[in-house]
């Protein structure tokens, strides 16, 4: 769809002109923010430097979390060769997306991980350092989204149902900023909390308490700014009153490259 | 966030230092444990030769468990090449964590090693793979993944009859040994584990309540297995006979980013 959008474009620029379709584009150096590199979600790629920051633009969803991995694939002997990230919620650098979660207990020797939940749909930006050596060295970084999503809860008051959404950490200490949202059927957030988890704990919401319809069914959708992995989560959809129960586990929303 | 911890350092040393910080950082082979060149875990790299042994330094966190996986890229006719896998719990090789004795199941590549373990502290581990002697040099391409499973949930209310199941299959034809299933509460507070061994394609069933689980409430299980990823494979089950109720919370693989 879109090449044919694009012919159509150059046919019009070569009438109106009369000039060849020639885009005025030209390599530059991803050294700078605005000259950031386009890095698709999931693709992982290896960044060779010393002393080096380069910048890589992708592509955000609002209400969805990401994380950005980047490690150091050493080659220098006892070196402490690290891989450092910053990311931003913008194409231009200036709102920091911070560094407060992302650092698990998984964690790879000299890497970093930040992640994120994305308040907007729109183009981000993730800055990528590799420590000073004497040699250079490569980092090892992929984006990913974390994102993870169940397809249903039931509930009717007048029966007793209701869903109990479990959410496990499994990272050893306390993770923070886990935003739980319920859905109508209809697609329409019902309502949403923020939450945190001691390592190893489980935290349990009630969808009822998201706002969900006295009856109907819906799903929901967890934005875990941590590290892919480090929270897994189930609901299960339970009756007291006719003794059913259903479960409907979370997967991850993941990307065509990994 | 570690560029802000790796920054201080920086400012910290050329403060004392007086000087620009540059780590004094040479190239040099990891031919021996010291030299051990930084591995990302999931992330597959080929090392080629022949009649040597390289070191890989990585990281793992303790409880967790951990398979690493060596296979030969094939280009010898009809030769015997073998990629052979050890462990250590260390940095500086010393404690040996597995050698052989776990991670080589039934879905072993040809000439391939896989060794696993169970992490007994946070901190830097070492791999060594060895590439046997052959007139040609040939490709061993190598893999460090976590294995740990986790579950979250299970519900506990003796009153009402409630206990969580944990089921347990182990896919390889031989015994898996050495699998540690841990209840964890929802504080977060480990409440006890067992480590059992289940027969070739059996299953196993521990129940919940003899992990120490409190009478009343809900919480987590984690297993660590030292066998290849895949070989186990497990659920939980939440029932009361009482009520009648059942629910269920299947176990998953904490995989590395760049799997």
């Amino acid at each position: 769809m879109y090449k044919q959008r694009w012919v159509i474009s150059a046919s019009l620029w070569v009438a109106l002109t009369g000039a060849a379709v020639l885009p005025s584009t030209a390599i530059a150096l991803n050294d700078n923010c605005a000259n950031a590199h386009v890095r698709p979600m999931g693709y992982q790629f290896s960044q060779v430097g010393n002393n080096t920051t380069r910048y890589y633009r992708f592509l955000a969803a609002g209400g969805a979390s990401y994380h950005v991995h980047s490690s150091p694939v050493g080659t220098n002997d006892g070196a402490p060769e690290f891989c450092a990230i910053d990311n931003w919620l913008d194409a231009t650098c200036t709102i920091s997306a911070g560094a407060l979660y992302g650092d698990e207990d998984t964690n790879d020797e000299g890497s970093d991980g930040d992640g994120f939940i994305a308040t907007s749909s729109g183009v981000h930006t993730t800055a990528i350092l590799n420590s000073p050596e004497i040699s250079a060295f490569n980092c090892e970084t992929i984006i990913q989204e974390t994102t993870l999503f169940s397809p249903w809860f039931f509930r009717e008051v007048a029966n007793g149902y209701d869903g109990f959404v479990e959410i496990r950490n499994n990272h050893s200490d306390t993770v923070a900023g886990i935003v739980v949202t319920a859905f109508a059927s209809s697609g329409v957030a019902t309502g949403s909390t923020t939450i945190s988890i001691p390592g190893n704990g489980t935290a349990l919401v009630q969808v009822s308490t998201l706002g969900a319809p006295a009856t109907g069914y819906g799903s929901v959708r967890i934005a875990t700014p941590q590290r892919p992995g480090t929270i897994v989560a189930n609901i299960t959809t339970l009756s007291g009153i006719t003794g059913l129960s259903f479960d409907a586990p979370f997967s991850r929303r993941e990307s065509p490259y990994q | 966030m570690r560029k802000h911890r790796w920054i201080s350092r920086a400012a910290i040393l050329a403060t004392l230092g007086g000087v620009a910080f540059l780590p004094g950082t040479a190239l040099a082979l990891n031919d021996t444990c010291a030299n051990a060149h930084s591995r990302p875990l999931g992330y597959q790299f080929t090392l080629t030769g022949s009649g040597i042994n390289r070191y890989y330094r990585f990281f793992a966190a303790s409880g967790a468990s951990y398979h690493v996986n060596s296979a030969p890229v094939g280009a010898n006719d009809g030769a015997t090449e073998i990629c052979n896998v050890d462990v250590f719990r260390d940095s500086t090789c010393t404690t040996l964590a597995s050698s052989g004795t776990l991670g080589d199941e039934d879905t072993e590549d040809l000439g391939g090693d896989g060794d696993g373990f169970v992490a007994t502290a946070t901190q830097a581990h070492t791999a060594v793979v060895g590439l046997g002697a052959q007139p040609t040099a040939f490709s061993c391409a190598t893999i460090i993944q976590e294995t740990t499973l986790f579950s979250p949930w299970f519900f506990r209310e003796v009153a009402n009859g409630y206990d969580g199941f944990v089921e347990i299959r182990n896919s390889d034809t031989l015994t898996a040994t050495g699998v540690v299933v841990t209840a964890f509460a929802s504080s977060g507070a480990a409440t006890g584990s067992t480590t059992i061994s289940i027969p070739g394609n059996g299953t196993a069933l521990v129940q919940v309540s003899a992990l120490g689980a409190p009478a009343t409430g809900f919480g987590s299980v984690r297993i660590a297995t030292p066998q290849k990823p895949g070989t186990i494979v497990a659920n939980i089950t939440t029932l009361s006979a009482v009520t009648g109720l059942s629910f269920d919370a299947p176990f998953s693989r904490r995989v590395s980013p760049y799997q």
